[in-house]
């Protein structure tokens, strides 16, 4: 899987401009991470790569590196 | 069922034009932009202190009235449809029936419904004129979402608008079949509730309480989960297909997912007008709205299929597949204050 392509992906979903996002971040590290970005990543996932998760699921996420998992888990930048 | 005709819809939106990038200075502008990228929401009305939903509502029906040449007197059945009535008691429609000159003979009643509001207030006047309860009939949907917003909540801030609306509808023969779909879970009420001020919760010290939250989250799976296959059964209902429709009038609550559903269902964004960039969220009132904004399609048609699709607080969603005449009075006007109607306490 291609890491960077997926953070460059999360990187606009959330809106992250300024710097580059890392598989170390966190919902603490990265503020756009809100709920409002939860609601982005929902449908850009299902919209983007056809992945459906809940917004529950997400809740419950707090690591850039398990959307990262996610998405290898699809291949989708693989 | 068959029987009812829609004769006219008239909106009626507060003159004060609210934009999210302007006039919501303690939020940053990037959140702004990701409300504006998810929601679609660029600009809102919003009614001063002293004007309701009744104003807004009544507004529309004075108009209607007068667009269609109905004598008040005529109209036998009234049902206002809102979360956010004037008062706790009585009921506002019986405020409204004296107000538009109504004949005393008229049955008027409110009903609590928000976003699925317009579609279950078709069904109930399609239900009376059917039955020959009533023979002409004033739908009023409405909305002040501005009096329970908080607008230091993120979550709410930015979305919701106020507007009123009134429908005129008419017992009768010609009209063609319309095919009703009406849906209930009432396991995610908390999703989108204002806690207090009711009878469960009177006078809650914490004024938060007062104000309207939402589970976005919730919210949204709800939309996404439930809206396409409603749109599925009501063409598996009415026997149609996605072609024979000139228009698709969603809730408008969210222009992703609106475009995500339409897409989803293969509905030509052509058929779905949408009017959340510029009035927001206006919860009962969004559907006939929209509906007025956009007008008939400019096709030599006798009747044109619409699909009306609410979906929302309660949680409550329905669906009604309906043929509006070529004649049908559309408009939409701006308020203009009138304040001797307003009951003073």
């Amino acid at each position: 899987m291609d890491h960077q392509k997926a953070l460059e992906w999360l990187a606009d979903v959330l809106g992250v401009n300024g710097r580059t996002l890392t598989i170390d971040d966190t919902r603490t590290t990265v503020r756009e991470w809100d709920s409002l970005g939860s609601l982005l990543l929902l449908s850009r996932l299902e919209e983007d790569h056809g992945i459906v998760i809940s917004a529950d699921e997400i809740e419950e996420m707090d690591s850039i590196k398990e959307i990262c998992d996610i998405l290898e888990r699809k291949r989708t930048f693989g | 069922m068959k029987g009812m005709l829609i004769c006219g819809v008239v909106s009626c939106i507060p003159t004060l034009e609210i934009q999210n990038d302007r006039d919501y200075p303690w939020f940053e502008p990037s959140e702004i932009r990701k409300v504006t990228a998810m929601a679609g929401i660029k600009s809102r009305r919003k009614a001063d202190e002293s004007t309701c939903t009744s104003d807004l509502c009544a507004a529309a029906a004075t108009k209607l009235l007068n667009n269609l040449g109905w004598d008040p007197a005529s109209v036998d059945g009234l049902i206002l449809v809102t979360q956010t009535s004037d008062y706790v008691m009585p009921s506002t429609s019986c405020m409204l029936q004296h107000r538009l000159g109504l004949s005393q003979a008229c049955a008027s009643f409110d009903v609590s419904l928000g976003c699925s509001a317009y579609v279950y207030g078709l069904w109930l006047s399609n239900s009376l004129l059917m039955a020959g309860a009533c023979h002409r009939m004033l739908l009023l949907t409405g909305e002040t979402p501005s009096k329970f917003v908080n607008p230091k909540d993120r979550a709410t801030a930015l979305l919701f608008g106020d507007a009123g609306t009134a429908t005129a509808l008419e017992a009768s023969q010609e009209a063609m079949v319309a095919h009703y779909i009406m849906m209930t879970d009432g396991k995610g009420a908390a999703d989108l509730i204002v806690p207090g001020g009711g009878f469960r919760n009177r006078f809650p010290q914490d004024e938060s309480q007062y104000c309207v939250a939402m589970d976005g989250g919730h919210i949204f799976d709800f939309t996404r989960s439930r809206v396409p296959s409603l749109i599925q059964d009501m063409l598996d209902f009415s026997g149609k297909e996605i072609a024979s429709y000139d228009y698709f009038v969603f809730h408008q609550a969210n222009e992703y997912l609106i475009k995500f559903m339409a897409s989803k269902a293969g509905i030509n964004m052509i058929k779905v007008p949408l009017s959340i960039d510029r009035f927001g969220n206006t919860g009962a009132a969004s559907v006939p709205l929209t509906l007025t904004l956009a007008g008939l399609p400019k096709v030599n048609k006798e009747y044109f299929d619409v699909m009306f699709l609410g979906y929302g607080v309660g949680l409550s969603w329905g669906a009604v597949s309906i043929s509006v005449p070529k004649n049908c009075v559309l408009d939409n006007i701006e308020y203009q204050p009138v304040r001797e109607h307003i009951f003073q306490t």
